[in-house]
């Protein structure tokens, strides 16, 4: 982006309108989703209804917003270089967190999830 | 020595091809991408590991209130980028007009989240409940926070181009405050949409 150049504003009123339609869609798909029997279509459905969308949603704000689209490609790259070491982090952790066993250690096969007691909670 | 006013070096430099605020609202937006990043991450392992246990907790978080806030939101970035295109213009008191509503819609969804903590809180979920809801409210919280810090710097940023100065700061706190909505619209479906996997 030329620093010394005015940019050329999109009209940001129907990028706004166009958030709203998104968002709409991304609460009711994944609600009328949930009534779907099957399971695989189900996850498909809430995925892409829901993360797919905020994903483009997200990626409008960023482009037309943020002036993203006609940024210099140096503070793209900055930005890219933050994603690839949040795919890093999880690439390196999500095995220990995930798979069952490992290299060096076993999942306590009794092991069940551990429920804090809340002193918040209202006597019944 | 010359009389000449001189503006500070740091505030007119352009080496990196772009003005050092807006170089410097980037590096604030790269480094708080690694750290909601890292978060949303660490949510997105665990809530594969506990999936269905964290799927009964997560439908007692508010759809409806995680809704009204995304639009709030959504809402006040239009309003921070009219701003900069007002700035642009050369039209202070304009920008200072619509960074004085991002400002009260910020304040909108803070009262929306209060809202939704206290009842929350009030029905046994509160921070320790679990580790669902350690990271509802350490993500949730972080992330009010950065729109608290966001009003303030947006209200002193308003106050100056009421009187015409300092009008390439609107950009730059626009650029922020859309990070925080873009943080925003990835924390909705985490937490509020995606209950019934």
């Amino acid at each position: 982006m030329n620093n010394d150049k005015h940019l050329s504003h999109p009209d940001y009123k129907k990028i706004y309108v166009r958030l709203l339609i998104l968002l709409a869609i991304s609460i009711w798909g994944p609600i009328f989703a949930l009534q779907l029997d099957n399971r695989f279509l189900l996850v498909s459905a809430v995925l892409l209804t829901a993360f797919g969308i905020g994903a483009i949603k997200a990626g409008m704000v960023a482009a037309w917003f943020m002036h993203l689209d006609i940024e210099l490609r140096m503070i793209k790259r900055l930005l890219v270089i933050c994603i690839f070491f949040l795919i890093l982090l999880f690439a390196g952790v999500a095995p220990d967190v995930l798979l069952p066993e490992g290299q060096n250690r076993e999942m306590d096969p009794d092991y069940e999830y551990p429920k804090i007691d809340n002193p918040s909670t209202p006597e019944q | 020595m010359s009389d000449t006013f001189q503006p500070p070096i740091a505030t007119s430099r352009t080496t990196a091809g772009l003005p050092t605020s807006r170089l410097g609202t980037w590096w604030v937006v790269a480094s708080e991408i690694v750290i909601f990043g890292g978060l949303i991450v660490a949510f997105i392992m665990y809530r594969m590991r506990h999936g269905e246990v964290w799927a009964e907790q997560a439908e007692h978080t508010k759809l409806y209130a995680g809704a009204l806030n995304t639009f709030v939101l959504l809402t006040s970035s239009y309003f921070a980028v009219c701003a900069h295109k007002a700035a642009e213009a050369g039209d202070g008191k304009k920008a200072a007009k619509l960074l004085v509503r991002t400002i009260l819609l910020g304040g909108v969804f803070l009262c929306v989240k209060a809202y939704e903590y206290t009842s929350e809180i009030l029905a046994g979920y509160g921070p320790l409940a679990d580790l669902f809801w350690s990271f509802y409210y350490t993500a949730t919280g972080l992330h009010g926070f950065h729109v608290l810090v966001g009003m303030i710097i947006l209200g002193f940023v308003a106050k100056d181009a009421a009187k015409g100065k300092n009008l390439h700061r609107v950009e730059c706190i626009g650029i922020y405050w859309h990070f925080v909505d873009i943080v925003w619209i990835f924390l909705f479906p985490l937490f509020y949409i995606a209950s019934g996997l």
